[in-house]
């Protein structure tokens, strides 16, 4: 049995797919957090399921890559019930999805969500009435809070038990003449096909470009009278064929709208406040910068607390065991080397990891990723893309891979790549600790924060020059802002813990194991080869000790790595005895900007092809010795 | 006028949708067609974006898209609001 959760983006099909699978697909309050589907298998109701989590889309036509994905998974592959997810807020947008679903001709049933927040904006609907019009069952649900799931897989099960196919919907006189007439036409070469005739008919009225490559008329040739029916349409209604369907749509789905919902007065409280200062012409930009900033210092202020005692712990631990098994012996180089393994990732990255993650997570959830975009397209117009790119690249903050996978939500392949190529340069929470623990804790909160500035005009110059370079400027934006929403802790725990785990469970062994093949190639004295072969770039051209070029290469893994790595081949974790401040700098931005990890390399040669990972890879490595050399220099003229 | 030039918080009814059918698709998709009521809630400094309420929904228009929407004052039905 399959069921497949479609709806609008930010209707919170993530959420109750997570309810039922266990926390795997990745939620936010912006439109767009799923760009891919998640499957899961799961017990309901004592029966084994699939369930299939659907990008969230706006319609059905193959105009942006999510909506391709969820028409092609509907359209290829068995469904046996849809479950469309609908924002009870937002009905009358959200109907004429469901009308497009309906022309699918599957079994289906209406989960009417986050009806609580319909309750707040003083809208009251009437699901009976809402069920009798769409002809399918329709179940109240709060996902957040797992209210009416029970009730709405029962009903999914029973729908799919019973295989009872709704009737599609009717639009008005024209319309249905021109899908009367394309629809006989290709009935016959749809024979044996999942596709209904009068779903193909109206998506090839539409025009949908997709849908005419990927599936034409069925094989029959009908050109002529697909043409006829479409010039009939627009010489009746006086637009194109593609916008009088849709606004016959969008009437029935309001004339559903207006019939089974009220509205009442809408409870105006502190989101409405709230946003009147986040989007404000005045307040908006001042209180977008302390928002950031207060993030920064509350990361580091927690990070640095947790940091220092767990760091002299180890070493207590470190020296005890030191004292049963030398140093240096084989046994001896290869313990201290997984303790200190364990140490990097427990001590130093986990304090920072931590409130990182969850105050990401806050941002998230809250719903200001959009709200930054808002205020900042203008900027980023100033560099040649919109608005919309900033969402994937404050992701990136969090880790370059889904960073890279959310340039998705944009229009443009131009603006995808160039996006792309940004997200590899913002300091990923792997880095971000590099950061903070080296730069930060040796030299205080504003050397880190002055690296982060560098970065930003790094990426604003880089983004400039890319986006003058290539052609096809996007139309511009164009973004839904979803109200603003207290995070649930529950949410907030699961989603960094999601985050975390990855970190837990392949980079922790990866650091261990690695330290501990560090271990063994110091007391080979195999970690001078690499050491000396990187010499000429660590030694010559940066001015780090030779021991740092091994780290570098374990960066490549991992970013974690780098850290645990210096803090392993120095020898103690007290970075700044061995080294000095300009060495702590110009090794801090060198590791910021150099070569994406393994990880991201493979996620942008699947989205944007080998060519395009190559350069930006190349332009990295350029960017970070450039960058590194001159820092260098400056403090060797300046003489700090 | 546009709704680079229309009043803050006051409804209006679209009139044209001008652009190309990706930009006019994107715009449908999220509830804006030509006969609906929406209100200009905020436009933000220096050729930013507009911010629209319409459904009951936000969204934010950059300043080249806001160009394309057609809007009239005088022309929103007795009774209706964004």
């Amino acid at each position: 049995m399959r069921f497949v959760l479609a709806g609008q983006p930010n209707s919170g099909k993530s959420t109750i797919f997570n309810a039922v699978a266990g926390y795997r697909a990745a939620t936010a309050n912006f439109p767009g957090s799923s760009v891919v589907y998640t499957v899961s298998r799961a017990l309901i109701l004592g029966r084994e399921t699939e369930v299939v989590d659907l990008p969230g889309v706006y319609s059905l036509t193959s105009t942006d890559a999510a909506e391709r994905e969820a028409l092609s998974y509907l359209l290829e592959r068995d469904a046996d019930v849809i479950i469309n997810v609908i924002d009870a807020s937002r009905l009358g947008r959200s109907l004429e999805l469901t009308l497009q679903l309906l022309e699918l001709g599957r079994p289906m049933v209406v989960a009417l969500n986050m009806h609580d927040e319909a309750t707040r904006k003083g809208i009251e609907i009437d699901e009976t009435a809402l069920a009798e019009k769409l002809g399918v069952p329709v179940v109240p649900t709060i996902g957040r809070r797992g209210q009416g799931l029970r009730t709405l897989f029962r009903e999914a099960m029973r729908a799919c038990l019973t295989g009872l196919r709704p009737d599609p919907p009717r639009y008005d006189n024209e319309v249905e003449k021109a899908v009367a007439d394309v629809e006989l036409a290709v009935r016959e070469g749809l024979e044996g096909s999942r596709v209904p005739a009068r779903f193909l008919a109206i998506k090839l009225l539409e025009g949908d470009p997709g849908v005419a490559a990927g599936l034409g008329t069925g094989g029959v040739p009908i050109n002529g009278r697909l043409e006829r029916a479409i010039s009939d349409l627009e010489k009746a209604h006086g637009w194109s064929s593609d916008q009088v369907i849709s606004g016959s749509r969008h009437a029935v789905a309001h004339g559903i709208e207006d019939r089974v919902a009220t509205l009442g007065r809408a409870h105006v409280g502190w989101r409405e406040a709230a946003d009147r200062l986040l989007l404000h012409p005045l307040t908006g930009g001042p209180l977008m910068v302390i928002i950031l900033v207060g993030f920064f210092y509350a990361v580091f202020g927690l990070g640095k607390h947790l940091e220092t005692p767990l760091v002299a712990a180890f070493a207590r631990l470190a020296e005890s065991l030191a004292r049963f098994v030398p140093p240096g012996t084989f046994a001896g180089t290869v313990l201290n080397g997984m303790v200190m393994g364990v140490s990097g990732g427990v001590a130093i990255v986990l304090p920072y990891l931590v409130p990182f993650l969850i105050g990401l997570a806050v941002l998230e959830d809250t719903g200001y990723l959009p709200r930054m975009a808002y205020i900042l397209d203008n900027v980023m117009h100033r560099m040649g893309l919109h608005g919309k790119s900033v969402v994937p690249l404050m992701l990136g903050y969090g880790c370059s891979v889904p960073a890279v996978m959310a340039t998705r939500i944009l229009e443009s392949p131009r603006d995808r790549r160039i996006t792309t190529a940004l997200t590899v340069f913002v300091p990923c929470s792997a880095r971000t600790t590099v950061i903070y623990a080296v730069v930060g804790a040796f030299l205080g909160p504003l050397w880190a924060l002055a690296v982060y500035v560098l970065n930003l005009v790094v990426i604003g110059v880089l983004g400039a020059v890319l986006a003058g370079r290539m052609k096809g400027r996007a139309p511009g934006l164009i973004l839904e802002i979803p109200d603003l929403r207290l995070p649930a802790v529950g949410n907030l725990a699961a989603k960094t813990w999601l985050s975390l785990r990855e970190f837990v469970v392949i980079a922790w062994p990866l650091l261990i194991a690695s330290s501990a093949v560090l271990g063994v190639l110091e007391w080979a004295h195999a970690d001078r080869l690499l050491n000396v072969a990187l010499s000429p770039l660590t030694v010559v051209l940066l001015g780090l000790p030779v021991a740092t070029g091994v780290t570098l290469v374990f960066g490549l893994l991992r970013k974690e790595l780098t850290l645990v790595m210096l803090v392993q081949a120095l020898g103690t974790a007290n970075i700044a005895a061995v080294l000095t401040a300009a060495q702590l700098v110009t090794f801090t931005v060198f590791v910021v900007f150099y070569m994406p990890c393994v990880a991201t390399i493979a996620v942008m040669a699947r989205e944007v092809g080998w060519k395009d990972t190559a350069w930006i890879s190349a332009v990295t490595v350029v960017v970070a010795v450039t960058l590194a050399a001159a820092t260098r220099l400056l403090f060797a003229l300046t003489g700090a | 006028m546009t709704l680079e030039n229309a009043h803050l918080q006051q409804p209006a009814r679209v009139v044209e949708l001008t652009g190309g059918m990706g930009v006019r698709s994107h715009l449908n998709t999220l509830g804006i067609h030509v006969g609906d009521t929406l209100r200009v809630v905020e436009r933000a400094p220096f050729k930013g974006p507009v911010l629209i309420e319409v459904h009951g929904t936000r969204v934010a228009l950059g300043r080249g898209v806001a160009r394309k929407v057609t809007v009239d004052h005088d022309a929103v039905c007795p009774g209706r609001t964004a």
